[in-house]
């Protein structure tokens, strides 16, 4: 991790520990994470490594049971409404209403996170432009192809412009065209000013994305750093082959 | 729009768009309360409100007929009158009618009936002995009858025939009265009395006139409580209740797709995510109330039924009207935390709602239900609701009666979404 990276650390995790109840083991066990302002951070591993779990302690969903997050030196999950204007999320799941159309979903999100007036309209407006929906934006969502629908999912989390964007597994599931307007557009929002939090086990995502990594596994960080750096200090030619290197398994297997 | 209306509003427009749900919510209560209100309008009369048919075959032909047909009419129920029926086959032909429900009662008065009860009187009187009574009229029932009906006819004939008896007496009195002093007199004073002149006044001959009987509600309510009155209150509640269906599927599908993980990270307290949806659902339940009065005031009386007549306490009816909804919404709330799928959603939901329902007395009455179904009454949220509705609309009383089911309501509204925030935590 270089100096330069994390001269100003926006979110900070450590020893965040979280057991969900009545289960065996903790979904994640001591997690230690530091990440700068306008950075996209790829948080990898396998389905079942704590990715979600980790992404909803980031979102204040969940509280953990030992340890501290800080955004911006506040905890999400006890700041209040201040902490979560900041915070932006895109689920896994198409988490929009299916029977509003694209444009009352962002609208209706938007709201809720404040916005009114003409901030709103231009922020509905420009999401809907950015998504490529502007033309299908009075069509219902149940409507839309699976792709279209995920460029919905992705607007509602960032219509209110959050400081902070947790994306898990934005595009699952979703045909070329829109996984590469998806990319182009999140690769935009560092010049913005946003901090990623991007999960995924789509490793040519993370080279793409990430200026950061952290590989979790059976809830623990197994290996952080710059892509670039881990794979030549690993002597692997990629993620997939590195993370195979470090648990002994391939990425998607569990 | 800030972000508690924006909730409002979407909560509204999910609904407005859920075809099923408008349905559910608006349409099945309208069409239960026309039918079932006109069904028991009908099964009113068959009981013997109105219209049901009886017929007197009057073959003494002194009037008694008539005085019957007074009777039957002092109670409600149409009588026709019919003098004599020439033959036997028109007599069984009215028979017949009888047995299939055409006529409710056939009352047949055999001739000489009136003059066989004067000569049985005046044996009396003479004799002074008591003179055993033949049998005269004969009353034939359609078989399918209830039993209220079948008894307010046999209690109009044995009315009309104690008033007729009663004038008898009373003439014979007058006639054989001043005989039977006479000879009391010659026993007690001697013969010299037998010239003494003994006068019965005039006395009138009414008979079952003189005590008066008044049918009063204990409460301060209408004098009959009607179908109308019953079951706009009652389908109204059930209509409110129904809410159940489309609020556990928008929450099922919310917690399926992950947008209640979205709105509850969004900067919006987790009272007004629940208070917004429970205010909207609030504001459906005042929409059906007010569709269903409308109904009971206007439709329903144009089709022949009573006018549904608002409560004097508006007060009490906005907040048992809220309770009912609390409660719903809650319950709601608890189906859609506990549903897996849409069917088990909609099936237990709506299943539920009908059986809680039934045993709360929206169907049938508590007080005619079995000692057990009675027992269980008191645990059914539409019971305690209806219970505190009846209470406005038919007995007539206000908040200071109606409380304690009203706090039921909001303890159990309140108790499901607790539940159900601790489940989905």
């Amino acid at each position: 991790m270089s100096a330069s990276e994390l001269k100003e650390p926006f979110l900070v995790l450590s020893g965040v520990r979280y057991t969900w109840p009545g289960a065996a083991g903790p979904a994640l066990d001591g997690i230690d994470l530091s990440v700068g302002q306008g950075t996209v951070y790829g948080i990898l591993g396998p389905n079942g490594a704590g990715k979600s779990t980790l992404v909803r302690v980031l979102s204040g969903l969940l509280t953990p049971d030992e340890g501290e997050v800080g955004l911006g030196g506040r905890s999400p999950s006890v700041g209040g409404a201040q902490v979560r204007r900041m915070i932006g999320i895109v689920p896994q799941e198409i988490a929009v209403y299916e029977e509003f159309t694209p444009r009352e979903n962002l609208e209706f999100f938007a709201r809720l996170y404040g916005l009114s007036g003409s901030r709103l309209k231009s922020r509905v407006a420009a999401c809907l432009d950015r998504a490529g929906l502007a033309a299908r934006d009075r069509d219902r969502v149940h409507t839309l192809s699976g792709g279209m629908k995920r460029r919905v999912n992705l607007a509602c989390g960032l219509v209110h412009q959050p400081a902070l964007l947790l994306l898990d597994e934005p595009t699952v599931g979703i045909d070329a065209h829109s996984r590469e307007m998806i990319l182009s557009w999140l690769a935009e929002l560092p010049g913005e000013g946003t901090t990623l939090i991007y999960t995924t086990h789509y490793m040519e995502e993370a080279e793409r994305l990430c200026r950061r990594i952290a590989v979790i596994d059976q809830g623990r960080v197994i290996c952080e750093g710059i892509p670039a750096e881990l794979l030549a200090a690993r002597n692997c030619q990629n993620l997939g082959e590195l993370f195979l290197n470090l648990t002994g398994r391939g990425l998607k297997e569990r | 729009m800030n972000a508690f209306f924006a909730m409002i509003v979407k909560e509204l427009k999910l609904l407005w768009r859920d075809r099923a749900g408008i349905l559910l919510l608006f349409l099945m209560p309208v069409v239960l309360v026309l039918v079932i209100t006109l069904v028991q309008q009908n099964v009113l009369k068959i009981a013997g409100e109105s219209g049901a048919r009886i017929v007197i075959v009057d073959d003494d032909r002194h009037g008694f007929g008539e005085d019957i047909a007074g009777e039957l009419q002092g109670m409600g129920i149409m009588a026709a009158v019919v003098e004599q029926v020439e033959s036997s086959g028109g007599r069984d032909s009215l028979l017949r009618r009888c047995r299939l429900g055409e006529i409710q009662a056939v009352i047949e008065i055999p001739t000489g009936f009136t003059k066989a009860l004067d000569e049985r009187i005046e044996a009396v009187m003479r004799a002074g002995a008591e003179v055993k009574a033949e049998a005269g009229i004969k009353v034939f029932f359609d078989p399918t009858i209830m039993t209220g009906l079948r008894a307010g006819v046999l209690g109009a004939v044995r009315a009309a025939a104690g008033r007729l008896e009663a004038k008898m007496t009373g003439r014979a009195l007058k006639r054989f009265l001043p005989d039977r002093i006479r000879a009391a007199l010659i026993a007690a004073v001697g013969p010299a009395a037998a010239m003494a002149p003994v006068t019965i006044p005039d006395f009138p001959e009414g008979g079952g006139d003189m005590a008066r009987i008044e049918a009063r509600n204990a409460g301060r309510g209408p004098l009959l409580p009607n179908a109308v009155q019953h079951n706009v209150p009652a389908w109204s509640l059930f209509g409110i209740f129904f809410i159940v269906v489309p609020l556990a599927a928008v929450i099922l599908d919310e917690r399926r797709n992950h947008t209640f993980a979205r709105l509850l990270a969004a900067p919006v307290s987790r009272f007004s995510l629940v208070s917004s949806r429970i205010l909207a659902y609030t504001l459906v339940a005042f929409v059906q109330f007010i569709l269903l009065f409308a109904i009971g005031a206007w439709l329903l009386p144009a089709l022949g039924t009573d006018a549904l007549v608002l409560p004097d306490a508006t007060a009490a009816l906005l907040m048992t009207l809220l309770a009912a909804s609390f409660a719903a919404s809650g319950y709601g709330f608890l189906v859609g935390v506990l549903a897996r799928t849409h069917e088990q959603a909609a099936m237990f939901g709506a299943i539920s709602v009908v059986v809680a329902a039934a045993i709360g007395g929206v169907m049938v009455p508590v007080y005619a239900m079995p000692p057990m179904m009675r027992a269980a009454s008191i645990i059914s949220p539409l019971g305690w609701g209806l219970d505190g509705l009846l209470s406005l609309f038919v007995r007539g009383v206000g908040l200071a009666e109606i409380w304690p089911d009203l706090l039921r309501l909001v303890i159990f509204g309140g108790s499901c979404l607790g539940f159900s925030w601790w489940r989905l935590k």
